[in-house]
């Protein structure tokens, strides 16, 4: 495993691209939640005080900073989706997967070091969200909690998620610009429009399950909660969604296993 | 122990039938040609005994043993294109090839040198001539000094000195004793390199065996002789010959073997009154041959192979 790792880790450590992506990502979550917060300081300064804290509560005061991040920086998610996207079609386009087999690694070997990818990649951001929770945290005004950190510990399996379609769409689809394309259409408009559709015709909201959907769901947002509540229902409950995530999790990896063993590479 | 063996091998793309029931064994120490014009089959071949695309049916072994990626670890192989990453440079291309294989980390800059590549060891790939990346594919083969070479078409996009180059290199790989699989379309090339070989045309194998007996027929001998009416019909004693020819007024005889000597066919017409006023040895071009051999019904021939 430490041989193929190494391997792995000289064709990525020169690839431009790849440092970029991750570096914006990195930039993007800082720079959201900070958008997030001034416009919520913004918000309370045009209520007052006292009527602001009331309605928007303190949302990157720990311990509510560890929801309001991991909240706010899943809708970057698609940023380390792209980098393994990126990863997988140059193969492809390169045609390294073939070379790689020929020279001696077997096709499982191959395809699990991209799904240890999808971990590292997942475990990077959920690092970067950790860190920039603590930051947003610091600078805010309640003593330090580890109180609610569960929500980066569900933005992990969120990641987990996403990333691990994304190589599926690059596994399958095989060319950049195809799954690139058709991932982002899922993750900004075919996802949400059946999940809403689904939540609004059926009782039991089964929206709330489909693939990527049950991920969003473990983070629900983070303002207004109360209203929020009282609004919708309340969305299932948190171990049948978090089992959910890793059945699906399990059966992208499956899918994608048995693509590639089969294959004409 | 054959280096490879191949039975029955067969692949089907939808309607299209690549490989149709292909066997041929291998032998240790041979240069093998796999010769086919285009469409035939041989990076098909090539491609499912390294594992990149699946079998529809029938098996084949490596070293005698079940395939498995260790075994493509002794196997240099330059399958089709090369295949590399194009952002990277040569040098640091060869180190993911010597990593995934388990050795040749040292022999970067000396395979490097043997093609010719040395000096531009840290360019990037992308920035390489289709004979430079042909080149560094070569190199790569070489990097753990294998004891199998698997070449498709090795000397693809090489100017003519290149292709003598690798000719020569082929030439002297097998000189240190190793065995090398090598795909070409061309007859010339095959000819000149290899010792063994299988012949396939549009998925069905023609022939296999060594190179001297596919390639090369009996003699052909050409005679005439002026005013002689029944030149055909005395000559048609003659043994050994399997078929005559008619050509511009003179004569073609084809034989079944390689050593006919012109003095005993002139001195046969001699003895039966007739003075020839023209008699040549003709090989058969090779070209012709190779024509011949995949326009023929295209049933295999395996009383061709011989043990060595």
């Amino acid at each position: 495993m430490q041989k193929i790792l190494a391997v792995e880790w000289l064709k990525i450590r020169f690839y431009k691209a790849f440092w970029i992506l991750l570096g914006l990502f990195v930039v993007s979550i800082v720079g959201l939640n900070y958008l997030v917060d001034s416009f919520i300081v913004k918000a309370k300064a045009q209520t007052g005080k006292a009527n602001g804290d009331a309605i928007l509560g303190h949302p990157f005061n720990y311990p509510d900073v560890w929801h309001t991040v991991s909240f706010w920086s899943g809708f970057l998610l698609f940023l380390p989706g792209l980098i393994i996207i990126t990863l997988m079609t140059n193969e492809f386009t390169y045609r390294t997967h073939r070379q790689n087999i020929i020279d001696g690694w077997t096709r499982l070997q191959f395809i699990a070091i991209k799904l240890v990818w999808v971990f590292i990649l997942a475990l990077i951001s959920t690092i970067v969200v950790f860190a920039t929770a603590i930051l947003f945290g610091a600078l805010g005004d309640s003593p330090f909690s580890f109180l609610k950190l569960e929500y980066v510990g569900y933005f992990f399996i969120e990641a987990l998620s996403y990333i691990a379609v994304a190589l599926l769409f690059g596994i399958v689809l095989k060319r950049a610009g195809l799954a690139i394309g058709l991932f982002f259409l899922y993750i900004l408009i075919i996802k949400n429009t059946i999940s809403g559709l689904l939540n609004y015709f059926t009782p039991v909201k089964i929206g709330h399950y489909l693939p990527l959907s049950i991920n969003d769901a473990l983070i629900p947002f983070p303002f207004i909660k109360d209203m929020v509540k009282a609004m919708t229902q309340q969305p299932p409950n948190v171990s049948i969604l978090l089992g959910g995530s890793v059945v699906y999790i399990c059966l992208y990896s499956w899918i994608m296993i048995r693509t590639f063993q089969k294959a004409d590479l | 122990m054959p280096i490879l063996s191949v039975q029955q091998l067969s692949k089907r793309y939808g309607p299209i039938q690549a490989l149709d029931g292909v066997s041929f064994e291998v032998p240790k120490g041979t240069v093998f040609g796999i010769l086919g014009p285009n469409g035939s089959g041989k990076t098909t071949t090539l491609g499912i005994v390294m594992d990149v695309l699946k079998a529809t049916s029938g098996t084949y072994t490596f070293f005698d043993q079940a395939p498995s990626a260790e075994s493509r670890q002794r196997i240099g192989t330059l399958l089709e294109t090369p295949n590399f990453y194009h952002y990277l440079s040569a040098s640091k291309n060869l180190k993911i090839s010597a990593g995934i294989k388990g050795k040749g980390e040292n022999e970067i800059d000396s395979v490097l040198d043997r093609v010719g590549l040395l000096q531009r060891k840290d360019s990037a790939f992308s920035t390489f001539s289709l004979g430079m990346k042909q080149r560094l594919a070569i190199a790569a083969s070489l990097l753990g000094s294998p004891e199998v070479l698997v070449l498709d078409e090795p000397t693809n996009g090489l100017d003519p000195v290149g292709i003598s180059e690798i000719r020569e290199l082929i030439k002297s790989l097998s000189g240190e004793g190793k065995t090398i699989i090598m795909a070409s379309h061309l007859l010339d090339e095959v000819e000149k390199v290899c010792t063994h070989m299988v012949l396939l045309k549009k998925g069905k194998m023609i022939a296999t065996g060594k190179v001297s007996e596919i390639l090369t027929t009996g003699d052909v001998v050409e005679i005439g002789a002026a005013g002689s009416g029944d030149l055909a019909g005395v000559i048609g004693a003659f043994p050994g010959i399997s078929k005559i020819e008619a050509q511009d007024g003179r004569l073609n005889l084809i034989f079944d073997s390689t050593d006919i000597s012109l003095g005993k066919i002139n001195e046969y017409c001699f003895s039966k009154g007739i003075t020839l006023d023209h008699l040549s040895m003709k090989r058969k071009n090779l070209e012709t041959r190779f024509l011949e051999l995949t326009q023929e019904a295209p049933t295999a021939k395996p009383g061709k192979k011989k043990p060595n």
